[in-house]
């Protein structure tokens, strides 16, 4: 679905962002793709939707190259960004203007997920508060029912019910033939949604694995007392006592921390890669 | 089933639908202004100031300043969007090809302008001269017809389409505060032009006589004779067939280059 082949890319010269990055990306599923401020997140994304072009490499969608922005190729990926625009118009007059360009656009899934996010769908746009927009947005980017569909940040703004109810959506519009990646810096957000993460880090990818592989490789527990557990990966400590990472030696099944995971990627790289090779 | 994706008239269409929905509000103030303005100041110029108008003549300037000014100051904002990070990813995700919508931008800062711009100017001069006739009882006399010469007139309407598509270009290259920059751009070239050619008419003729002083870019230069108490110039003319290239190059080359030019910027646009 999305493949990326020894993409290099920098803002300035000599100050690469990315060096040769691989990444392949398959439909079935919703990828998170995490890093630290700066890692290059929205740049990944913007280069997956052809609006950056690769400095050397390539970066195509569904077999089309991403940089030259065919209606064949946009018509069937959706980018939420971070920062976005809506017309001045309704709601109803946004969906008659824009949904014609997308062939599979479903207007009562449209209706519906709107409903979900408890938005009238009668109410001019610039009435709407940020999050109400985003969740127009976010609504109108699922019922387009593109194969690609990648977001930035897209809990940024969302209140608390709101961003349950983001999870809720999506969970419900994935399918087998689309592929949807989510940026974001606020791990948490997706936890229970994602299925597969991807951490960007110092110019490439440092780790893409599907949730199933990292419960069955790892362990995430919480103890009270670190020293009387052996092989710690990595450890956090908070109120409750430690959240730990260990080898699941024992086959057990436990929930991901996808916070703590992304934080002993980037601090303890090295072993915790080992166990995945 | 694949679509064509270069063009396709109904996605143009729905194209052209959208952007219409996008800026209906600045197309309908800015008809609005140019309208207003025109006769709103003529209007006051009569009643007030009981200064008529008395031969069309004398308000061809103004609709030559409008055509071109207006039509420049329109088209330098037709790629605005790619000014603001939120309105350039709309733009360029859009499912349309980048000349569906370079065309579309083409045609409305364009043609669009130029239509309307002499839908506005016949109204006004119609509410103008009514007006006149009603508090001054002065009638306009047409001692100026548009088409009249067309061969030379001709060229005034080629001027728009050469200017219209270098405001087009600098739109592709300045997204905020285009038709400034692009101003500035045209100097710049201007000078460029004049000093190149300073140079080559000093390398060939020499410091004497002036030459470099007394010449336009390319076309003539004139030799400063006599004196000490009278002084006189004679022009020397590029040949003929160098004249009519230049005159081809107006009517069929320029606009389409830069036109071109444009497009392929618009393709190699970045967010």
């Amino acid at each position: 679905m999305i493949n990326i082949q020894s993409l290099t890319f920098s803002y300035r010269k000599n100050k690469p962002l990315f060096e040769n990055l691989q990444l392949r990306l398959e439909a079935g599923h919703i990828y998170g793709l995490l890093g630290k401020n700066g890692a290059g997140k929205s740049t990944l994304l913007k280069q997956i939707a052809g609006l950056l072009f690769p400095d050397s490499g390539t970066c195509e969608v569904l077999g089309y190259p991403s940089a030259k922005r065919q209606p064949a190729f946009l018509r069937e990926i959706f980018l939420v960004p971070e920062e976005f625009y809506l017309p001045k118009v309704s709601v109803k007059r946004y969906v008659n203007t824009y949904a014609p360009f997308y062939p599979n656009f479903d207007e009562a899934a449209f209706y519906n997920y709107l409903k979900e996010f408890e938005i009238p769908g009668d109410q001019q746009l610039t009435e709407m508060s940020y999050g109400q927009k985003k969740k127009v947005l976010i609504s109108f980017a699922l019922a387009t029912n593109t194969k690609a569909l990648i977001m930035d940040e897209p809990t940024n703004g969302l209140d608390i019910p709101s961003k349950s109810q983001f999870r809720k959506v999506i969970a419900a519009a994935v399918s087998d033939d689309k592929c949807i990646v989510i940026s974001t810096h606020q791990v948490r957000d997706l936890d229970n949604l994602i299925d597969s993460i991807v951490i960007i880090d110092g110019h490439k990818i440092i780790f893409r694995e599907d949730v199933q592989t990292v419960t069955d490789k790892l362990s995430f527990k919480t103890v009270s007392r670190i020293e009387e557990t052996t092989g710690v990966l990595f450890a956090d400590s908070n109120v409750r006592g430690h959240t730990i990472i260990t080898r699941n030696a024992g086959h057990e099944q436990s929930k991901i921390d996808m916070e703590l995971l992304f934080n002993a990627v980037l601090t303890n790289h090295k072993p915790i890669q080992e166990i995945f090779n | 089933m694949q679509p064509n994706n270069v063009f396709n008239v109904r996605r143009m269409q729905l194209y052209l639908q959208k952007h219409f929905t996008d800026h209906y509000r600045f197309y309908g103030m800015g008809m609005l202004t140019i309208f207003g303005l025109m006769t709103g100041i003529s209007v006051l110029m009569i009643t007030v100031g009981r200064d008529p108008f008395r031969v069309l003549s004398h308000m061809v300037p103004f609709y030559y300043i409008g055509l071109f000014f207006g039509g420049a100051l329109f088209t330098s904002r037709a790629f605005g969007e790619l000014g603001s990070k939120e309105k350039g990813v709309d733009f360029l995700m859009l499912p349309a090809s980048q000349f569906e919508k370079f065309v579309t931008l083409f045609l409305i800062s364009g043609l669009g302008y130029f239509v309307f711009y002499h839908i506005s100017c016949y109204l006004s001069f119609k509410i103008i001269e009514s007006t006149q006739l009603a508090a001054l009882g002065v009638k306009i006399e047409q001692d100026y017809l548009f088409l009249d010469h067309p061969k030379e007139k001709i060229y005034i309407y080629y001027g728009y389409l050469i200017l219209q598509a270098a405001f087009l270009l600098g739109a592709t290259y300045f997204h905020k505060y285009s038709f400034i920059k692009t101003v500035l751009c045209i100097f710049a070239f201007a000078f460029a032009l004049w000093l190149i050619n300073c140079v080559i008419v000093t390398l060939i003729f020499g410091f004497g006589h002036e030459f470099w002083k007394r010449s336009v870019p390319f076309l003539l230069v004139s030799k400063l004779e006599g004196g000490p108490i009278a002084w006189h110039t004679t022009m020397y003319l590029i040949p003929k067939w160098l004249q009519d290239t230049y005159l081809f190059m107006i009517k069929f080359v320029i606009a389409p280059v830069l036109w071109t030019i444009a497009y392929f910027r618009l393709k190699d646009q970045e967010i």
